[in-house]
């Protein structure tokens, strides 16, 4: 990258302004934050240092081993035994291994202390069937663990088995002639080949654990997301939350660093398939009992905790069901299809903005702009409050004018702040398909006479407007689950169905947090249905 | 007159290597020219800063004798009133043929597009889309789509590479027809120096960003002083008379 152009003049163009305007504007948060570490530490940090840093440090990292172990091995696993085996339902089958990403960690969490806690749905069916059992504990680092594995495997799941799908039939073939057996096969050729998606699956997991707040709050276990809260709330400390961010941000980049080494040093020249024309074997005999490797993560992630929620359901459905719930609905979707198309608008502007730049500095800023999805949301959401108070005060003493109403009686700094957590969801899958679309067809258009604008209508938007539909998609459902961030800078007034089931959860009235739960699954499961079987239609 | 004047030009996608380095050549209006080179040498960056797809790291492209790029002025390709058809013929998908055609024009489109499909013969196709054409299809679609403007130069990345590579092959006849009908100034790249003696006037060598030798066709093969040209030159006239044996003695 050059910093400076000799046709500086020549080659500037407003583009290159917006693009990077845009970008600075939405990172904004990281600019707070890294400014005020140069603040000192704050009165509370010696004490966090001494009694809980080590505790954060230390849970976090088991979380993160435990956690990435477990959905290696289910996700590799049932990725596996579905694209190379055919067996009953294996289409239905395939489409539940999704279905636990319709259910917000935090949910899971709770319905499996409904299900194994005191009394418990599960524990009841023991007891009934001559087992004597009081209880199994969930609430400890092994419960937490166990929760978010289950919850989140399906991002390992997704990418590796795209990835296997993908291997010609050719590979498998010569490996066997070769004298491989299926094991070897698979530990030193299908899983290798795999590692790009796999660990790119295991970040997203990553970045999961990092974020989660309902969860790891609900289970009593100290982690640096629930700490920087605390600090915050409880102790009133934000400079040291702010400390405690950049350290985050440190395993972050960490986490970020050992990814890129990872996959620099691997890469494969294989002329993949674009189909499904995978040969796929029978499953008989006693590889019958695979499907147990299929089987628990589906019933674990997905089918234990919706029997619960409905149980609760049933039991809070007078309460629960009523008009408030109808409104509590209506504000979450309208929230989460708001920020969707202003993020899908704004990664628009920043793809073409920096494409049509021709200095190729200004083309780096969307990169800053869509850090956010690597940055937990606690974090986000304090950079943000640093900011806005910034703001305010500015306005109050220099021009006399009292803004903090439209910062925090509205929804503004709120969907500003999901714009900086979900962009890069947009950006990134708008961009790939910018990309393969090449820039031949544009450059045709040019010559034939038509400026920019009417390019962009005329050609890329009908062309793009699959992927276009399907980051709105992903992004409205990212925003309805969306939780800490959420709970930080939401207005009085406003409520959504993730933050009224954290509060009835918190409220120790778990079960009348089902219903706002269910109707949550509800609309992302048909949401994922929908975009799966768009896929599949377009391939 | 020169349609095309070209001083000292230079290109670097990356500040480092040049793609293209200090070029200098000018062509006369209603000439055909073909560019030889190996692959990389440089060809496509040359259409690309003529058609101002690109623009230069240094020197000056004039097209009918005013400038349209240098250090200071860039003329967008909209302006230049040349037409380039890409290697691979970037057919717009969701357009179909006649809107393809029609794609830049501004009046009597259904007259103009029956006129062009007429002269690529594929009166019958209009209402196609491309993925239902033949790759010689698509290729006179992304021709006459080009040739609707009435550009002042024409830009043709490639036109035969694609072809059946059968000399006498029929689509490869039928774009050479075409190309000749057009009857105007154009530049075209090619790999095959048979293109080349067939259709232009004269030839550019580029080797590296270099142009080795510009001249006509008739001294295509005339005092050769380069060692690499001598060499290239003498593989393309043994290929050239094997081929044309071959080919009499069908
Ligand atoms: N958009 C680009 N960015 C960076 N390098 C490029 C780009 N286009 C071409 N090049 C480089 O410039 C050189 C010349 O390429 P090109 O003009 O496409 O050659 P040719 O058409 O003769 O095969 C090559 O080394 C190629 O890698
Ligand atoms: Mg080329």
């Amino acid at each position: 990258m050059r910093f400076y152009s000799k046709h500086f003049k020549r080659d500037f163009n407003q583009w290159s302004l917006y693009t990077v305007a845009i970008s600075l504007f939405i990172a904004i948060p990281v600019f707070t934050i890294i400014f005020h570490l140069f603040n000192g530490k704050g009165e509370m940090w010696d004490h966090i240092v001494t009694y809980f840093l080590l505790d954060y440090v230390l849970n976090s990292i088991i979380l993160l081993f435990g956690t990435g172990i477990i959905c290696f091995s289910f996700g590799t696993a049932s990725a596996w035994i579905v694209t190379k085996y055919d067996f009953p339902y294996r289409k239905l089958i395939e489409w539940l291994l999704f279905m636990p990403l319709a259910i917000p960690s935090y949910i899971v969490a709770y319905s499996y202390v409904g299900l194994l806690g005191n009394g418990g749905t599960f524990i009841r069916f023991l007891n009934m069937i001559g087992i004597p059992i009081k209880k199994i504990e969930m609430m400890n680092i092994y419960g937490l663990i166990a929760v978010l594995s289950f919850s989140l495997f399906p991002y390992v799941y997704a990418g590796t088995r795209a990835m296997f799908k993908s291997y010609p039939n050719s590979i498998r073939e010569s490996a066997y002639l070769l004298g491989a057996s299926e094991i070897r096969y698979f530990f030193s050729v299908a899983l290798p080949l795999a590692s790009p998606a796999i660990i790119g699956g295991l970040f997203l997991v990553f970045m999961e654990v990092l974020n989660d707040y309902g969860a790891a709050k609900y289970y009593g276990i100290n982690t640096f997301t629930t700490g920087i809260f605390r600090t915050w709330t409880a102790l009133e400390d934000i400079q040291s939350s702010i400390y405690l961010s950049a350290l985050l941000v440190v395993l972050v980049l960490f986490l970020l660093a050992m990814v890129k080494w990872f996959r620099g040093k691997k890469s494969y020249a294989l002329k993949f398939n674009n189909e499904d024309k995978t040969k796929r074997f029978n499953l008989v005999g006693y590889k019958k009992t695979y499907l147990i490797v299929v089987f628990i993560p589906i019933l674990a992630g997905f089918v234990f905790p919706v029997i619960q929620l409905l149980i609760w359901a049933v039991q809070t459905f007078e309460v629960i069901f009523n008009y408030a719930l109808f409104s509590l609905v209506i504000q979450s979707v309208f929230v989460a299809l708001f920020t969707a198309l202003i993020i899908v608008l704004t990664a628009l502007l920043l793809i073409y903005f920096s494409r049509w730049s021709i200095l190729k500095t200004p083309r780096f800023f969307p990169k800053i702009a869509t850090l956010g999805y690597v940055i937990p949301g606690a974090i986000i959401g304090i950079g943000i409050i640093r900011s806005s108070n910034s703001i305010i005060v500015f306005f109050d003493t220099y021009l006399n004018l009292k803004v903090g109403y439209l910062f925090y009686g509205s929804s503004v700094v709120l969907i500003y702040a999901y714009i900086f957590r979900f962009l890069a969801v947009g950006y990134n899958s708008i961009e790939a398909n910018t990309l393969k679309l090449g820039k031949h067809l544009e450059q045709t258009s040019y010559l034939l006479g038509i400026d920019k604008f009417v390019t962009f209508i005329k050609i890329d938007l009908p062309l793009l407007r699959n992927s276009i539909i399907s980051a709105f998609v992903l992004v409205f459902i990212d925003t309805l689950k969306e939780l800490p961030l959420t709970l930080i800078l939401k207005p009085y007034d406003l409520n959504t169905l993730a933050v009224k089931a954290y509060e009835y959860a918190e409220d120790e009235r778990v079960a009348e947090a089902s219903i706002p739960a269910l109707l949550l699954i509800l609309i992302i499961a048909i949401l994922i249905t929908l975009i799966n079987y768009k896929k599949s239609k377009t391939n | 007159m020169k349609i095309l004047e070209i001083n000292d030009l230079s290109k670097s996608y990356d500040g480092k290597n040049n793609a293209l380095k200090d070029c200098s050549f000018s062509i006369e209006s209603g000439k055909i020219c073909a560019i030889v080179g190996e692959s990389g040498s440089g060809k496509s960056t040359l259409l690309k800063l003529i058609a101002g797809l690109e623009r230069p790291s240094a020197g000056q492209i004039k097209i009918k004798g005013k400038v349209v790029s240098n250090d200071d002025i860039i003329v967008s390709p909209q302006k230049r009133n040349v037409g380039l058809v890409f290697q691979d013929f970037a057919l717009f998908p969701h357009l179909t043929v006649k809107e393809n055609i029609s794609f830049g024009l501004k009046k009597d489109k259904t007259k103009k597009v029956d006129e062009l499909l007429k002269k690529i013969k594929m009166e019958g196709y209009g209402n196609r889309y491309p993925s239902e054409l033949s790759g010689g299809q698509e290729q006179r679609v992304s021709i006459a789509r080009t040739l609707a403007l009435n550009p002042e130069l024409l830009l043709l990345d490639e036109p035969f590479s694609s072809l059946d590579t059968n000399l006498k092959s029929d689509l490869r006849q039928e774009i050479k027809q075409i190309i000749k009908d057009i009857g105007q100034s154009m530049i075209f790249i090619t790999h095959d120096i048979f293109d080349a003696l067939d259709i232009a006037d004269e030839i550019i060598f580029l080797k590296e960003g270099n142009i080795i030798r510009h001249s006509s066709i008739r001294n295509a093969y005339k005092d050769v002083e380069n060692e690499y040209l001598k060499k290239s030159m003498k593989e393309l006239k043994s290929n050239a008379e094997r081929i044309l044996k071959a080919v009499n003695n069908k």
